[in-house]
């Protein structure tokens, strides 16, 4: 009759002693539940503990020796964003409990009510809701890696394996046209010789763009250099850079979305526009930062790319919207194109942070 | 009347190089020459109806409107047409619509130019030439409960 219930390992982040002794008694009531439990008195120690062994639960006081207020649970979810948190809170500051859900806790309780049916609804909802949350974002992260591997697969079909055929076709012809007509033979060669070697550079490129190694190393202005100077090797077009204002870190995010539309714009702007200089900027200013990739090329033809053709605009349209900025492409025929991406400066993590 | 007649040939696909490549590889047939090309969907259907090409070869995979909407829609158009799809990955699902949808062959870039001559030639004598792997793969995605042929 009387079954043990369900297990929970919970970790009490309290300092006051009283207050510890009085949710232990009431985490003993709980029907149909038995705890255990682990009592810390700073964050630290929580943060320490949690590193070293698993909870189902996370019981908070936001007034520790170490930590105030919602801030508390933001950086406990930092470290451990797994584990869910049910956030204790006085009589009198029920602001911050809310606060604290805002914060990511998934519950917060009143201390001075509490009662052993309140409390353990409470657990066992915030770790059902926990369990939501992260297989929500494991989907979030699951589409986002198919969306990356449709496109990376695109690149290879659309670039890599069209040239690899091209090379075919032309080296069959040279081989048939070898006896009969040596010097259109020869022709047949060279051109899968350049068909090759631009292969090779896209190839190059595609890889770049998957993981450029100088974003984490060099941050965004680092990284366009970088990408700017290998551009530049053995290209007859004058690609330069300007910097205005003090660099400041930006979110991954922002940063990755901006290096890849800068790089999209330069490469768009070398394969198409027949350029003989490319400018690009970027401007760090108070409300965020904007590039610029301006050329004197031979222009945006609109026509050009209404048939679907413009297949690095589609993507820089929505690498922008992905990243919250704001995009423009303009110039008309014979006036070269100029290319701005307004992105908005925003708190959070910074590039070059691994998340 | 006893001249053998030459093939009248289509090229639709967009990758420049390859169709220039293909072009050329017909037009030293003897019995072949091409007489319109296209770099996307909308191209082919254009120059299948002014040309009306004995064999048309369209890529599946087009910028703008694909290969699989200008072979459903020529075959609409034209229902004799003989038609040849190109790919360039064999596990393409659009090769299965397009070839319910009426085209009549099946070659995989990149393979022996042989087969593709033969693909041609087979296919302008009304018959169909399918790569055996994808012809396979076809025969058992008609065989199973709730997939018909006929639509």
């Amino acid at each position: 009759m009387n079954g043990d219930g369900l297990q929970f390992r919970a970790l009490v982040v309290e300092d006051n002693p009283a207050d510890a002794f009085m949710l232990n008694k009431v985490l003993g009531r709980i029907p149909e539940a038995q705890f255990e439990t682990t009592q810390v008195e700073r964050l630290e120690d929580a943060l320490a503990s949690l590193a070293v062994a698993s909870h189902d639960v996370v019981l908070l006081d936001l007034g520790l020796p170490d930590s105030q207020g919602a801030d508390t649970v933001t950086r406990l979810r930092q470290s451990q964003p797994g584990v869910p948190v049910v956030v204790l809170t006085g009589l009198d500051d029920e602001a911050v409990g809310i606060s604290a859900v805002q914060s990511g806790a998934q519950d917060y309780l009143v201390k001075g009510s509490l009662t052993p049916s309140a409390l353990g609804r409470s657990i066992r909802y915030a770790i059902e809701r926990k369990r939501a949350e992260q297989a929500v974002m494991a989907q979030l992260k699951e589409a986002a890696i198919v969306e990356e591997r449709n496109r990376i697969a695109g690149e290879i079909h659309d670039i890599l394996a069209q040239d690899f055929v091209g090379i075919l076709l032309q080296l069959e012809a040279a081989r048939d046209l070898n006896g009969s007509n040596p010097a259109e033979a020869a022709k047949c060669i060279q051109l899968a010789e350049a068909v090759a070697r631009s292969g090779l550079a896209e190839a190059r490129r595609s890889v770049w763009a998957l993981c450029p190694p100088e974003l984490d190393a060099e941050g965004l202005v680092g990284a366009v250099q970088s990408f700017l100077s290998r551009v530049a090797v053995g290209n007859p077009t004058a690609v330069g850079f300007s910097l205005r204002g003090e660099p400041y870190p930006l979110p991954n995010d922002t940063a990755l979305g901006l290096l890849r539309i800068c790089q999209e714009g330069v490469v768009n702007a070398l394969r198409h526009a027949q350029a003989s200089k490319i400018r690009v900027q970027l401007s760090y200013g108070p409300s965020g930062v904007d590039l610029c990739v301006h050329d004197n090329g031979r222009g945006f033809d609109p026509k050009a790319h209404a048939g679907g053709k413009g297949f690095g605009l589609i993507s820089m349209r929505e690498r922008a919207e992905r990243i919250g900025a704001r995009i423009e492409i303009s110039g008309e025929p014979g006036q070269g194109t100029r290319l701005t991406v307004a992105a908005r400066a925003s708190m959070g993590g910074g590039e070059g942070r691994t998340s | 009347m006893n001249v053998p007649e030459t093939l009248r040939i289509l090229v639709a696909e967009d990758h420049p190089v390859v169709r220039e490549g293909l072009t050329a590889m017909i037009n030293r047939q003897p019995d072949m020459k091409v007489v319109a090309e296209a770099g996307d969907g909308r191209e082919a259907v254009e120059q299948f109806s002014q040309y009306r090409p004995d064999v048309a070869l369209i890529d599946l995979r087009m910028r703008g409107m694909n290969g699989l909407h200008a072979i459903l829609a020529i075959c609409r158009r034209f229902p004799g047409a003989r038609l040849v799809v190109l790919t360039t990955f064999d596990d393409n699902e659009d090769i299965y619509r397009a070839l319910q949808g009426g085209a009549k062959g099946y070659v995989l870039k990149g393979a022996p130019r042989e087969e593709l001559l033969e693909c041609i030639r087979t296919v302008s004598a009304g018959q169909s030439h399918i790569a055996p792997a994808v012809a396979a793969r076809l025969a058992e995605r008609f065989s199973k409960p709730g997939l018909t042929a006929g639509n």
